[in-house]
């Protein structure tokens, strides 16, 4: 179904008044029958990567478009194991022949990490809003192209993590924000501590493993994708590939950005980046993500945050958790704080097809909460302190480690950005 | 001389997985699949140091350990994975002496057309962590080898470092993906000298070759490409067109971003009048907001 709903009325309105016609304006609930979304306001819908996530990421984007007013049309699903099964009208094992489709308008994206941020490009470039699993991206510089593309095409992107819109309706929360934005507490003397709930040995990846056979139903040089193409096993596939750092980056990425990107939001963090991360870990395998103790990341103006996985080592002891508020402040700086407005609300990503601006959890946002969960890998796999500029999205004197900001993607694979 | 022995004894001091923390696999099977926990930071470094101490025939000896899990002769994942933990140790800044024993020892071992593919890719892609310009002109001679091409390149452009011109040498007698891996590393290296070659691609008659070219000469800011690339986009369909059109809006970025603004209006104005289907509204907006035009 065209979203023609948008183009014709613009330019009929641009053609009537030429004319001078006048017309009436037909409500929306005449043309469609009740209850129902009228044909303009159907949105196709697709799903690439249709496996454990995919269902309720694909039910995510619809309801929230729902409540917005649109209705929407499921028109095609793609997954590279379907190979054999695929009919190429609705079910796709290449989602470059779905994107090619001018009845899909919008597009959840649910396949295994190392892909979201080239399909979620490649969508928008194909004129589609994007509702994207988290983690964002497998490396910093992916989530800034991804961020560039949503600017370049005019197109919504929200990452498929909500934590941040909760936060957002507690009045403490927004108190938070509003000092951390304000630029009024600098040194900031915030620390903040997430302890557990990080999956880590969950999302261990495994050693040992016997390369086997692969399936005739799957489309493996597919499946790796931009990532290096290795030998096949079933762990690397189906939730399990959580655990190896060509896919994702174990527990860190798939629990991070949930826990992350409220605190980024509460915090005002999520417009920059860490100055420095470190953490204390045994040292990382090459390819299967093991266990870590804890990360901490430090800001520009001192705010430290720190995940501490109780899973491995000592626990986090440098620093106590600490929260912020106006007392932190001087009192003239108290009286500049009320002068300021408040933080907006956050669109859902229904709310900003409807409007045409950023959600809540837009590009922007996630690739600065993204970037802190990778810097934090980075510093687990190294094995040493990162420093890290928020402006150049480089590491800072360590040219080596910096290499793994943008490794080469595999061809016929590229970023389509110019760094 | 190292004992080969001496340097088995300290491999086995890593942890075995958890799996075999539970019941060790029998002398002469298969290792079990499983997760494991490495050793603590401090005591990791201390191997680190005793492997080293035995300077390039201890290295040696332990590359040798290494096997492809695919051969009966696969013991355990604690070769290979001692061999990174070098690598992370050695790469840390300022320890640039032990780095320059490890990755010439590693580079003589790709080299080696004997050694196992296993073991020759798993090296390439420890040089991506410690490689310097050195281990440039011997991976670049693996870049026609289709088993060892992608490794190859993606080491060779993190390197970055005299890459291309060993890059540019290789691409007379790369056919197929190879020619593919090799374009596609000189654009990601923005190689100005491969301004030529990237915009005869632009004609390939692969899709694929055609879209690397186009965002390659993108990266590289060519203005000379501004037709042929514009044309590019124009004649594709579907998929192509797509990546062709984006191509063109990231040449106009890059030739606004130094200063060509004149040239760059040109590709918006192009793309703004040409693009007059419902479903390349995004990309007409998109050139019209380039332009400075306020769209609603």
């Amino acid at each position: 179904m065209k979203r023609i709903h948008r183009i014709t009325r613009r330019r009929f309105m641009k053609a009537s008044l030429a004319a001078g016609a006048a017309f009436t304006v037909v409500p929306r609930h005449v043309l469609g029958q009740e209850g129902q979304a009228p044909p303009s306001e159907t949105l196709g819908g697709a799903l690439i990567g249709v496996g454990g996530r995919g269902p309720g990421t694909y039910n995510t984007m619809t309801e929230s478009l729902q409540n917005a007013g649109f209705g929407v049309s499921k028109l095609a699903e793609c997954d590279v194991r379907w190979v054999g099964r695929a009919d190429n009208k609705t079910r796709y094992t290449d989602f470059r022949r779905l994107l090619e489709r001018r009845d899909i308008d919008v597009v959840a994206i649910a396949t295994p990490p190392h892909w979201h941020a080239l399909i979620s490009i490649a969508a928008m470039e194909a004129g589609k809003d994007v509702l994207c699993e988290k983690p964002m991206t497998r490396f910093i510089s992916e989530g800034r192209a991804v961020a560039e593309a949503e600017q370049r095409y005019g197109r919504v992107f929200q990452i498929g993590t909500f934590g941040r819109f909760g936060a957002s309706g507690d009045a403490g929360n927004r108190r938070t924000r509003k000092i951390m934005t304000s630029g009024l507490l600098d040194p900031c003397p915030g620390v903040a501590i997430k302890s557990g709930g990080h999956k880590i040995k969950e999302w261990s990846g495994f050693v040992n493993m016997r390369p086997r056979p692969i399936p005739e139903s799957l489309d493996w040089d597919m499946y790796c994708g931009p990532s290096p193409l290795k030998p096949f096993h079933p762990h690397r596939v189906g939730g399990t590939h959580r655990g190896y750092w060509d896919y994702e980056g174990g527990g860190l990425c798939d629990m991070g950005q949930h826990a992350l990107d409220p605190l980024l939001w509460i915090w005002g963090k999520d417009v920059t980046a860490p100055v420095q991360a470190e953490a204390h870990a045994p040292p990382a395998h090459h390819e299967s993500c093991g266990m870590w103790g804890w990360v901490e990341l430090t800001y520009a103006d001192g705010f430290t945050l720190v995940f501490d996985s109780r899973e491995w080592g000592e626990p986090y002891s440098r620093k106590q958790s600490r929260g912020i508020g106006p007392d932190d402040l001087s009192e003239e700086n108290r009286a500049k704080l009320r002068d300021l407005p408040d933080p907006g609300p956050l669109l859902s990503f229904g709310e900003a097809v409807r409007q045409r601006r950023p959600a809540g959890g837009n590009a922007e946002a996630a690739q600065r909460t993204i970037t802190a969960i990778h810097l934090m890998n980075l510093a687990i796999r190294l094995g040493r302190k990162i420093k890290f500029n928020p402006q150049t999205e480089q590491i800072v004197g360590d040219d080596l480690a910096n290499r793994l900001v943008n490794p080469p993607m595999r061809a016929p694979w590229q970023m389509p950005t110019l760094t | 001389m190292p004992d080969a022995n001496h340097i088995a004894a300290l491999v086995e001091t890593l942890p075995p997985t958890d799996a075999e923390l539970k019941t060790p696999t029998p002398k002469g099977e298969t290792p079990r699949e499983g997760k494991f926990t490495g050793p603590a930071p401090d005591v990791a470094d201390q191997l680190c140091r005793n492997i080293l101490d035995t300077g390039p025939d201890g290295l040696n000896a332990l590359l040798d350990m290494v096997r492809d899990p695919a051969e009966p002769a696969y013991a355990s994942y604690k070769p290979e994975y001692l061999v990174h933990c070098l690598t992370l140790f050695a790469g840390r800044p300022g320890l640039e002496k032990e780095r320059r024993m490890l990755a010439p020892a590693m580079l003589r071992r790709v080299q080696n057309e004997d050694a196992s593919l296993y073991l020759r890719l798993f090296l390439i892609r420890e040089l991506q962590w410690i490689g310097d310009a050195s281990a440039v002109p011997v991976l670049a001679g693996l870049l026609t080898n289709e088993e060892l091409a992608d490794a190859a390149a993606a080491t060779v452009v993190s390197i970055g470092t005299d890459a291309a011109p060993h890059i540019r040498r290789q691409l007379p007698d790369a056919k197929g993906r190879v020619r593919l891996v090799l374009l596609q590393a000189l654009g990601q290296l923005r190689d100005p000298e491969a301004r030529d070659l990237l915009r005869a691609a632009l004609k390939d008659e692969e899709p694929e070759v055609r879209i690397a070219a186009a965002w390659g000469l993108a990266r590289l800011g060519d203005d000379g490409s501004i037709q042929a690339i514009l044309r590019a986009a124009d004649g594709a369909k579907g998929w192509e067109r797509m990546r062709q059109t984006g191509s063109a809006l990231l040449l106009a970025e890059q030739l606004s971003a130094h200063g060509n603004k004149d040239q760059a209006t040109a590709i918006y104005i192009h793309l703004r009048d040409t693009r007059t289907e419902p479903h390349e509204a995004h990309i007409r907006d998109a050139a019209r907001r380039a332009l400075g035009v306020r769209v609603a």
